[in-house]
């Protein structure tokens, strides 16, 4: 390749991460930034005065550091969202995830529910989530769901177990059928192949549903903001209480966002090496 | 290790019939093969003697057993897959071990018996490897090994070598005799490869569209094939056919082509033959010389055109242009000197010849004695 070849390549490439990147290297800046900078023109990458107290401000409304403090003083700290969020969406998540890998196998090698019920539970999707909030919000004002960490587990649940059945169901499809059978041949039960065969030749797939589901129910915000009001207010919801009269308070918004986005960076980074290991290990036919 | 017997075996998916009414039973200890193209019934036989697919009739026993009602798990049948279906996340040695584990078997015996198969497969320096390192030839040896690791009653085999290069599967096919030889274990295995069903079978089952055309020993299924389709799938290049007719001279049957002056005595074809007749004939079979001369007592000759010359080593392929315009193969050795457009006379054995009813398909069995002297050079 030629010299100008590979420079245009790199040119490419540096162009593309800038702009996957720049919004977050904006909000990085952003959560770094007095309230006068928040909107200054001409706006600056990096702070001209650059603070901490838009992330102190989230844990300790009433610090009065960087003059933030008057502006957020009535909002709740951040701490009860961080461990609502933490609690409710890795349970949504795995048992979105188990419930689907279940039902995909049904579905997958028994056929069950033909080809109507596996398409159906899609309608769930087909639909404005805020079409189901109000029908929803009688049922769960009677089972007293309302504001519940439990509520908002069930909800999310049953909201992505969807899109875990329909990922598991292709990754579980692309097993060839003859090793479980040749597992059957070699004495094993049906529940020791989907354990011992299946399950482990899905790993990756698993993971990546698992992530997917992740992310769905960590951001997820429409539902958050209308079961809950104060006991299981999730991040993106106490991303939204940073709004006052005055306008918008883009510097602990900024910082909340980056907070948010640690774990679902984490999670990322651990389930990346089985994402690229492949759920066949390279070996489905010669 | 059990016998095998299966009896008016049916199997259709959806309307489709796979297999119609198949029935044999395989002696313990035999290497039995079926042997048919694609889309013969060979696989789904295979899975309903493992349990892997229910039969819509027919019974399957193992020893005496009646093994309909038995769940596969409960069998005790191993199976080779086509695509050997090896448990990619686990190594060679947990390979074989598996069906051990499950059998409930103690550890040292395990350990032992791996070992020793392993050995026998001469698999040993891989059993700590995952199957994706491994070569065809490794992998099929590994699927081999998981198969016959627990000695089960019947070892199922789904045509496993077919996509090996040819040098690879007689490597394959010879070790798997080999093997068979050695440990007495009972034997089915699907192929459309006559020659690994020559190689390896004691006994050979023609399927052809879910029905048995033939069974019997590889020199019965080459030799009197028992019908045109067997004649045409046993063998390489396939069996020539030769269209004749049968007609009466002076109250003698004889088999007739005006067009090649083909004239041949049949004393003793029964009354209710049909008038087509096919005559069979393998490539191996003919032999050919330049200009007339006598033809040998017991033979019949033909005069013919050389059209195509393929060497192959150390015998090479011709196609010869009969004078009614029928194309026969026929294997000669290398250091016969012929090339197109040479005139020739083919001339072959009666007693090698097949006969066969022309619309059926059907082998008609018959002595053909000789050509009647009068007719000889008629046409």
């Amino acid at each position: 390749m030629t010299l100008i070849g590979q420079a245009s390549r790199w040119l490419g490439a540096l162009a593309i991460c800038l702009v996957i990147l720049l919004p977050v290297v904006w909000v990085l800046s952003i959560s770094f930034k007095p309230p006068q900078e928040w909107l200054a023109y001409p706006p600056t990458i990096i702070p001209v005065e650059p603070t901490t107290s838009n992330y102190i401000v989230l844990f300790q409304p009433g610090n009065p550091v960087g003059g933030v403090a008057a502006m957020v003083s009535s909002a709740e700290p951040v701490t009860q969202a961080l461990i609502n969020s933490l609690i409710i969406a890795p349970i949504a998540t795995a048992a979105s995830v188990l419930i689907g890998f279940f039902a995909a196998y049904a579905v997958s090698r028994y056929r069950v529910g033909g080809t109507f019920m596996p398409f159906f539970t899609l309608t769930t999707r087909m639909f404005p989530p805020v079409a189901f909030a109000v029908p929803l919000l009688v049922y769960y004002r009677m089972l007293g769901l309302i504001d519940t960490q439990l509520g908002l587990i069930l909800m999310y649940t049953a909201f992505t177990v969807a899109f875990s059945l329909w990922m598991m169901k292709g990754f579980i499809d692309g097993v060839p059928r003859h090793i479980e059978e040749a597992a059957v041949l070699d004495g094993a039960s049906p529940w020791r192949v989907l354990f011992t065969i299946t399950l482990p030749l899905v790993r990756g797939g698993l993971a990546a549903t698992a992530l997917f589901v992740f992310i769905l129910n960590w951001t997820e915000f429409l539902f958050a903001l209308v079961f809950t009001s104060r006991e299981a207010i999730t991040i993106p919801v106490q991303v939204s209480h940073y709004v006052g009269a005055v306008g918008r308070f883009y510097g602990p918004q900024a910082a909340l966002g980056i907070v948010a986005s640690i774990p679902v960076v984490v999670a990322g980074y651990l389930i990346q090496r089985h994402l690229v290991t492949g759920f066949t290990f390279g070996l489905v036919r010669e | 290790m059990a016998s095998v017997r299966v009896e008016g075996l049916r199997k259709a998916y959806r309307a489709n019939p796979a297999v119609r009414g198949v029935g044999f039973s395989v002696e313990d200890g035999e290497f039995f093969c079926l042997l048919g193209p694609p889309g013969a019934g060979k696989t789904t036989i295979l899975r309903i003697i493992a349990g892997l697919e229910r039969p819509d009739e027919g019974e399957i026993y193992l020893g005496e057993e009646l093994v309909n009602q038995v769940p596969p798990a409960e069998r005790d049948v191993a199976m080779v897959f086509e695509d050997l279906a090896l448990y990619p996340h686990m190594t060679a040695y947990d390979n074989l071990a598996h069906p051990l584990h499950l059998h409930k078997v103690p550890p040292a015996v395990i350990d032992k018996t791996v070992r020793e198969v392993a050995k026998m497969l001469h698999i040993s320096h891989l059993l700590d490897r995952r199957p994706d390192t491994f070569s065809g030839g490794e992998r099929r040896r590994v699927a081999v090994g998981r198969a016959l690791v627990r000695r089960p009653r019947v070892l199922l085999l789904d045509q496993p070598f077919t996509d090996l290069d040819a040098w690879l599967r007689q490597e394959m096919t010879g070790e798997l005799k080999r093997l068979q030889w050695e440990t007495g274990q009972t034997m089915i295995y699907a192929t459309h490869d006559f020659e690994e069903a020559v190689t390896m079978a004691d006994r050979i089952m023609v399927l052809n569209l879910g029905e048995a055309e033939q069974l019997g020993s590889a020199e019965e299924v080459y030799e009197r094939p028992a019908s045109v389709f067997v004649g045409g799938l046993v063998g390489s290049p396939s069996m020539n056919l030769i269209p004749c007719q049968v007609e009466r001279d002076d109250g003698a049957m004889v088999l007739s082509r005006k067009a090649l002056g083909l004239r041949i005595l049949v004393p003793h074809l029964p009354e209710s033959v049909p008038r087509d007749l096919l005559l069979g004939i393998r490539p191996e079979h003919l032999g050919v010389k330049r200009g007339e001369g006598a033809v040998p007592s017991g033979s019949a000759s033909l005069a013919a055109t050389v059209d195509i010359v393929q060497p192959l080593g150390d015998e090479q392929i011709i196609d010869l242009r009969l004078k009614d315009g029928t194309v026969v193969k026929m294997v000669a050795p290398s250091h016969l000197e012929l090339a197109p457009d040479d005139e020739v006379v083919v001339e072959f054995a009666l007693q090698a010849v097949s006969l066969f009813e022309a619309e059926s398909g059907r082998r008609i069995e018959a002595a053909l004695v000789g050509e009647p002297t009068e007719g000889k050079k008629e046409g």
